[in-house]
């Protein structure tokens, strides 16, 4: 069983027949650099350019970075539990 | 729901054409990957499975094809992989695969996958005549071919 990739805005944009140099635009960039970056997970989208890929790609951000998303979930989930556990923490210094 | 990924290679004389699938999002991703060395074919077929993290790697069977003879050898390169146990390696009977499928042609094969993924609409060759050679984008369906089998299989296995 394979863990989600870290982003899938390649799958999504070959799916709409766009270049990168056509969703660079779209999403306000000058440069395709910037699209090719974010495809290879060199980069993080500004929230600005994470909501218009989404409003672009027709795909939540949460299902673009499903691997991202993923790995998240799982760190908040473990600081949670130790939250919870009344470890050391966030938490732990409010109370 | 177990997500499996799986990469389908198709060897050309420019070098791999592969396609990726998953379960969940179907087509994730296709291309060629140019090997521009003899030695560098199992190395390329590597990458591309570290590339895309895939579960397994998919070929046409080197037994039952009907590929020219410097392909044979790098399908059976490939297929040491899985004997290596590097990376587990589905082996497909093509023919028998189109045949279950009542695709009696290649083009019927790649017509079913685009009706399937549109977005390969662009890569359909035009109709071929018997004079022609075939265009390399073909192989891009016979790596999804593949792709796909290995992928209902592994899905299928519990």
């Amino acid at each position: 069983m394979s863990r989600p990739l870290h982003n899938y805005i390649r799958t999504f944009r070959r799916r709409l027949n766009l270049t990168q140099r056509q969703l660079a635009w779209l999403v306000g960039s000058r440069s395709h650099t910037l699209i090719s970056r974010l495809e290879r997970g060199r980069q993080l989208p500004s929230l600005r350019v994470a909501l218009s890929l989404e409003v672009v790609l027709g795909v939540s951000i949460r299902e673009l970075y499903r691997g991202l998303a993923l790995d998240m979930k799982r760190l908040v989930d473990v600081r949670l539990g130790r939250a919870r556990r009344g470890g050391k923490g966030v938490a732990g210094k409010a109370a | 729901m177990t997500e499996v990924r799986v990469v389908g290679l198709d060897p050309t004389s420019r070098g791999w054409v592969f396609a990726v699938v998953e379960t969940s999002i179907g087509l994730v991703d296709h291309g060629l990957l140019r090997v521009r060395s003899a030695e560098a074919w199992r190395e390329h077929a590597l990458a591309v499975v570290r590339r895309f993290d895939a579960d397994a790697l998919a070929i046409a069977d080197p037994d039952r094809s009907r590929f020219r003879r410097e392909a044979l050898a790098v399908l059976r390169l490939v297929q040491d992989l899985h004997v290596t146990k590097e990376i587990p390696v589905v082996t497909v009977d093509v023919y028998a695969h189109r045949r279950r499928l009542k695709l009696p042609t290649k083009r019927h094969a790649a017509e079913h996958l685009v009706s399937k993924y549109p977005e390969l609409a662009g890569r359909m060759p035009r109709q071929r005549k018997p004079w022609m050679s075939e265009d390399w984008s073909m192989n891009v369906f016979d790596a999804l071919l593949v792709a796909e089998f290995a992928l209902h299989e592994l899905a299928s296995t519990p």
